[in-house]
């Protein structure tokens, strides 16, 4: 015989306490109390004769004891659920996937998918008998066995009680590979997985094919009725550094067409709110220009607005961090020339390296050279070009001009957007001659006077003209331009910067002299991670903010944003058992009827009939 | 705590009245109700000292009796002058003689009469007191007795209103008795006491014996009886439940029981036969029964239910 229920150890120790406890409680309840009374004589013609009394009333006693303590019998049997030992036969072996992963947090009802999943393996667990084995595997990015193969289903149900779901997405590929590995050595093994949706390799293709052995599924949950926000990154807007823009992916996971509410906030507030209404399925983009860069995390949030439900609550926020500018190292070659040296110091994040024609290129790497009437010397990378003297590969030298302004400028280019370049008067210059991919940002009648292109030595941008023989430095335009341009030239702050997602493997740079890395989660919990050939790498299981410090170093905190922002994830599809993936069986002990079952319905019984007893006091 | 009737009806708002010893001892008000209060007796006293109770003497009192005929030796001031001038004959005029009573005020002491949250010696002291009071303002003279096992102590006669002190002291003093046989001390107090008068008994009757000997006893010895039954409810009542042990408060016998609810029924319906029993026995033998509950405010057992029982009149 064995016990399904409590483990032996818990039981036995319950059996002893209740039996002391009922035992202690009758001797309590027939403990004589005495009572004086003023004329015992009104009593004497009011009892029955002693003798019978006293033989009655010893027999109610034990009576009243017997039926207590079969009470409490009962409900012990029923709390043990012992069930027949077999002795004979194989054992089997049960290797079961559960599910942990963020599909599983969507709400089915009052509980949620894991919750049910939860359930639902209790129930299958109970219905095991002596000869099953079982090893509970939770999946989420990775498989992780939460024990060694277990013989008692109790110790399998306080396994499955502490379990919680993650923030990841499951990585069923490695789940199934991880499985294959540990039935390999097991004869009569079986695979239950425990999931909303089947196991697929790679989420596009069905299982692989899988060695002979039997698998199942636990199905949980129904598909749809969700909103997600899939997808939010936000980036400088190129050459404003004092804006930046958000790009924002909303999901309708739904079968019904929905409508919803945006939210974008920033550090001080909501920012901008967007109403919604999606069509079923519809995956909604959207760019949102002018933020203010002053915000150093924004959030987006999505709420429905009409009453219907949303499932899924990880994935209805996102944040997002602007990326940071970091210092850039320039090279200026110049004879000299104040209004360029004054617009580059508006940019306090450049390095400037003044360099005299001819003077030989220092070491150490640049990312953006100026040439100011000089040629090239040899500079490999992008470059702003004044006045350039001789040819590249992306231009040639037109013929010289005189007293001549820009005529046609190319409307919506970054670089001349209002610069209003043509109320520039130049007094000397040159036409430049773009060649292959060369683009043509402004011109005049007589020849082309600003290019931008790509050439093997890099990036250019090109103007036919030295600024100073003209009333362009005069202008607010001009610092505005150079800023511009250096900007677009680095290419900073030009692409969109998602924020981390959940179950992916990050790997981040380390300060230099950084050993080790101290890992905040957004619950708090810290980790010590190594710095490995200059890198840190960890895969963030949580939705939230993550904190990295350097010990030792003196760089700053850095904090990182994860979201969910899985779409694969966020449409909360569920299958149901199919040929390939059926409901297990029930176990062998569903085939007979629970003797704890029996004991709770006697435990019922006794306890009516005892109730019965003290109303009518039969046994008082 | 015992506390005297007097100051009870003083801390019911009555106005202080009286400067005399009594009313300095008893509180105003209540005591003056009192003194309008009369013993009631079926036979005429006869006693030793002038008082105020009619008795079968002739003498010397103010309400006329008879005429008989004047023998020499008749004191001439009592001759009837009317009849003399119209028979020609020498009557004289025999008024009654007022005299005193014994009354003793027998207070059952054994330990029952202690029992309870509200023990009936209280109410048997505050009656007795009353009563005691009522008998000397009227001159007569009054015993208190407290009976046991036997005849525990004795208060002895005392007359005068201002003999009250005493009869108080004396009954503040009234020990415990150990046990009961208030029968047998009936029987003692009927044979050694050589004057008759009335006897007051305040008793719980908690003694089987009394009604069939004790009384009949006192009857035999030509006492005029009257019974004040001292009543509370709560005997009749179980604070307990369950399986319990029964001790006797004056006995000290035990019996085991387990309580039932028909038990707390029939206990009650005996506790009333009990009682119906008393009275049926006494109307049977035509002596003055008063059930006084202890539950009952004080001034209406007195001038109420002592009234209606015939133990007192105005």
């Amino acid at each position: 015989m064995t016990l399904l229920g409590l483990a032996p150890v818990l039981w036995s120790a319950l059996a002893a306490v209740s039996v002391l406890l009922v035992v202690g409680l009758h001797l309590l309840r027939e403990r004589r109390q005495t009572l004086t009374v003023v004329y015992l004589a009104l009593w004497e013609k009011l009892l029955p004769s002693r003798a019978a009394q006293a033989n009655w009333r010893r027999l109610k006693r034990w009576l009243a004891l017997l039926l207590s303590l079969a009470i409490v019998g009962s409900l012990l049997v029923a709390a043990g659920d012992p069930r027949p030992k077999s002795t004979t036969g194989e054992l089997r072996f049960h290797l079961v996937l559960l599910d942990v992963s963020a599909s599983m947090q969507a709400k089915e009802g009052n509980s949620t998918r894991f919750e049910q999943g939860k359930l639902a393996l209790g129930r299958w667990l109970k219905g095991l008998g002596s000869r099953d084995r079982v090893l509970l595997v939770a999946v989420a990015q990775h498989a992780e066995p939460l024990g060694p193969w277990l013989e008692e289903p109790s110790t399998a149900l306080s396994l499955l009680s502490t379990l919680q779901p993650v923030d990841s997405p499951a990585n069923w590929s490695g789940a199934l590979e991880f499985a294959d590995e540990i039935l390999a050595s097991r004869r009569g093994g079986d695979l239950i997985v425990v999931s909303d949706r089947a196991p697929t390799l790679d989420g596009a293709s069905p299982a692989r094919p899988q060695p002979a052995r039997p698998r199942y599924l636990l199905p949980v949950g129904h598909s749809g009725g969700n909103l997600a926000i899939t997808s939010f990154a936000a980036r400088r807007t190129p050459g404003e550094p004092l804006h930046c823009e958000l790009q924002v992916e909303v999901l309708n996971a739904d079968l019904q067409a929905r409508r919803a509410e945006l939210i974008l906030s920033g550090d001080a507030g909501p920012l901008s709110i967007l109403p919604l209404t999606l069509a079923p399925g519809q995956q909604w983009r959207q760019f949102v220009p002018d933020i203010p860069a002053s915000h150093e995390v924004l959030t987006a949030t999505l709420h429905a607005t009409d009453g219907l439900a949303d499932r899924l609550a990880l994935d209805d926020v996102a944040t997002t961090r602007l990326p940071e500018r970091h210092r850039s190292k320039l090279l200026l070659v110049t004879s000299g020339n104040t209004y360029l040296s004054a617009a580059l110091l508006l940019d306090e994040l450049l390095d400037i390296t003044t360099l005299a024609p001819g003077a030989r290129l220092p070491e150490g790497p640049f990312e953006l050279a100026i040439f100011d009437g000089v040629a090239n010397p040899g500079f490999v990378g992008p470059q702003l070009l004044l006045a350039p003297p001789v040819a590249t590969d992306g231009f040639t030298l037109g013929r010289s001009l005189t007293d001549f302004g820009f005529d046609d400028v190319k409307d919506g280019e970054t670089l001349v957007r209002g610069l209003r370049l043509e109320d520039v008067q130049v007094q000397q210059g040159r036409a430049l001659k773009p060649l292959g991919h060369t683009t043509v940002l402004g011109s005049s009648q007589q020849g082309p006077l600003l290019l931008s292109g790509q050439t093997a030595q890099g990036r250019f941008i090109a103007l036919g003209f030295s600024p100073q023989n003209s009333d362009f430095v005069l202008r607010p335009a001009f610092p505005m331009f150079v800023l511009k341009a250096v900007n677009l030239l680095l290419e900073r702050e030009a692409r969109f910067v998602s924020s981390l997602r959940t179950g992916e493997l990050q790997r981040l740079s380390a300060p230099e002299g950084a050993s080790h890395a101290l890992l905040r989660e957004p619950s708090g919990r810290q980790r010590l991670l190594p710095v490995q050939q200059g890198l840190v790498q960890f895969e963030p299981g949580q939705v939230g903010r993550y904190a990295l410090e350097f010990p030792g170093t003196p760089e700053a905190r850095r904090q990182l944003e994860v979201n969910l922002a899985n779409a694969e994830v966020s449409q909360l599809n569920s299958d149901g058992p199919s040929p390939s993936w059926p409901r297990p069986p029930a176990g062998e002990s569903h085939r007979h009827r629970p003797l704890g079952w029996l004991a709770l319905v006697l435990a019922l019984l006794l306890m009516l009939l005892e109730g019965l007893a003290l109303r009518r006091r039969w046994l008082a | 705590m015992f506390s005297w009737p007097f100051k009870q009806a003083r801390a019911r708002g009555r106005a202080p009245s009286l400067g005399s010893d009594a009313a300095a001892a008893f509180g105003p008000g209540f005591e003056r109700q009192l003194e309008t209060l009369v013993l009631m007796t079926r036979r005429l006293a006869s006693g030793r000292m002038r008082a105020e109770r009619r008795s079968r003497r002739r003498g010397g009192g103010l309400e006329f009796a008879d005429h008989r005929e004047y023998v020499p030796g008749d004191d001439v001031r009592h001759l009837d002058i009317n009849a003399l001038q119209r028979l020609d004959r020498l009557w004289l005029r025999v008024y009654e003689e007022e005299e005193d009573l014994s009354v003793f005020l027998l207070i059952d002491c054994s330990p029952s009469m202690w029992f309870g949250a509200k023990p009936k010696i209280q109410l048997a002291r505050q009656l007795a007191a009353a009563l005691g009071y009522i008998a000397l303002c009227q001159l007569d003279r009054v015993s208190i007795v407290g009976l046991g096992q036997r005849v525990l102590c004795e208060l002895p006669p005392q007359r005068g209103r201002n003999r009250i002190h005493r009869l108080l002291k004396f009954l503040r003093e009234l020990p415990q008795a150990k046990g009961t046989a208030l029968s047998r001390s009936l029987r003692s107090f009927a044979t050694r006491q050589k004057r008759r008068g009335l006897v007051i008994l305040l008793s719980d009757l908690y003694d089987p014996s009394v009604l069939e000997t004790g009384l009949a006893a006192l009857g035999f010895e030509r006492f005029e009886l009257e019974v004040i039954h001292l009543v509370d409810e709560a005997d009749a009542y179980l604070t307990l439940s369950g399986e319990l042990t029964l001790v006797d408060v004056e006995s000290n016998e035990q019996r085991e029981l387990s309580v039932t609810p028909e038990l707390e029924r029939s206990l009650a319906a005996a506790h009333g036969a009990l009682l119906a029993d008393a009275a049926r026995h006494c109307g049977e033998h035509r002596i003055p029964y008063v059930a006084a509950d202890v539950n009952r405010p004080f001034d209406e057992l007195v001038l109420e239910s002592l009234r209606r029982g015939g133990v007192l009149s105005r």
